[in-house]
């Protein structure tokens, strides 16, 4: 004899739909695709992913100073117009300048100036310094920024000796020397590789802002910046 | 509508026989299997010739837009009193059911019922083989026991 649960089981065997249920379904779909809610959420995610590797190598591209190339037309595809100039005619009009003499563009052809003007407009330091140092590429160099923090008065008083160059650190409720909270830059500039006598720098330096010291950061830590400068 | 398929001759194949698993899976809801069978044929029919093997596709739709409707519904309903004969025939069988899950619920019917191969029930439900002897295992086991409770009951 078989089991109840196995009896009962035969009673859905017996059952039938009441209405003719292809007729229904001649008329089309009703209900909401179940697999819409998943589906939506894989598009989130998958956005999500796109975001953070567009993120991640735009990041990359910042602190590394590569990409943006748009080659100079004659030249080699090196050479990548960001700042001051922001499209190829700008740099070809510039080196036009330049290769003539032009006195307002003379400080295109000094690495040092360019970086000292980027940081004065573009970043909006008072009294920018900057060292260059040469790379492997001859027509690359690298480039340091430091300067005082206009920012961070007010801040200075009560920042720590971490913020001082060492046995600068005044005492407690001492007022603070401003010089000594300094903001530090750094990046490289490259030019174009052409048979040239003069050729101008014309790179931004995009780099992260941020301070010198150990410790604490006082002061508000700024990401890569980016900007253009008008031909003087 | 031009199908390149003969859904009429599809439905006689297929139609009842899908119903009364998900009447199954649903723990015995008349309405929720009518809609959730109407649904899986509309689509089929909405996407006729991209679909390769449409029975097991029927059945796996079918159950796919039957659980859909019974989360959206938060729970099963309440046993209609308005019922016919027949369903009230079922009746502990019905309260049985819907003390299990509804992949046990249609493992089992397709299983012991539909006397499909374990291998063919896990191909309609879009699962594996063993999760399927699991589900056999545990829905069996409970049915045995909410069954022989009743039984012994009656007696």
């Amino acid at each position: 004899m078989p089991e109840r649960w196995l009896t009962e089981m035969r009673k859905i065997g017996r059952m039938e739909p009441f209405e003719d249920l292809l007729e229904r379904a001649e008329r089309g779909p009703s209900l909401p695709e179940p697999g819409s809610r998943p589906a939506t959420r894989m598009a989130v995610a998958l956005f999500a992913v796109a975001i953070a590797v567009a993120g991640s190598w735009l990041a990359f591209r910042a602190l590394t100073g590569t990409g943006d190339a748009q080659p100079m037309s004659g030249g080699t595809a090196d050479f990548s117009a960001m700042w001051p100039e922001t499209s190829l005619l700008e740099a070809q009009q510039v080196q036009a300048l330049a290769d003539v003499g032009d006195p307002e563009v003379q400080w295109r052809t000094d690495a040092a100036t360019v970086a000292v003007r980027f940081a004065h407009v573009v970043l909006g330091w008072s009294d920018p310094m900057a060292g260059v140092t040469a790379t492997d590429d001859p027509d690359t160099v690298s480039v340091s920024l430091h300067g005082p923090d206009a920012s961070c008065q007010g801040a200075v008083g009560s920042a720590t000796s971490a913020n001082y160059r060492d046995g600068d650190a005044p005492a407690v409720g001492a007022p603070g020397r401003r010089w000594d909270l300094e903001r530090y830059c750094r990046g490289r500039l490259a030019r174009a590789k052409r048979a040239r006598p003069i050729l101008t720098w014309a790179r931004q330096i995009d780099a992260i802002e941020g301070y010198q010291g150990r410790g604490p950061l006082k002061c508000r830590r700024t990401g890569p910046r980016r900007g253009s400068l008008a031909i003087p | 509508m031009t199908t390149e398929r003969d859904y009429v001759a599809l439905y006689r194949t297929v139609g009842v026989a899908l119903w009364r698993a998900v009447y199954a899976y649903t723990g015995g809801q008349r309405d929720l299997a009518d809609d959730a069978v109407a649904e899986a044929f509309a689509r089929a029919i909405q996407y006729d010739s991209a679909i390769r093997r449409p029975e097991a596709w029927l059945y796996r739709t079918a159950f796919r837009i039957a659980a859909a409707e019974l989360r959206r519904t938060g729970s099963l309903a309440e046993l209609e009193e308005h019922e016919s004969g027949e369903v009230r025939d079922i009746a502990d069988l019905r309260l049985a059911l819907r003390k299990l899950s509804p992949n046990q619920r249609a493992a089992v019917y397709l299983h012991y019922q539909a006397n499909m191969p374990v291998r063919e029930v896990a191909r309609l439900m879009g699962t594996s083989v063993a999760t399927v002897k699991v589900h056999l295992y545990r829905g069996r086991r409970r049915l045995r026991e909410l069954l022989r409770t009743e039984e012994m009951e009656d007696a």
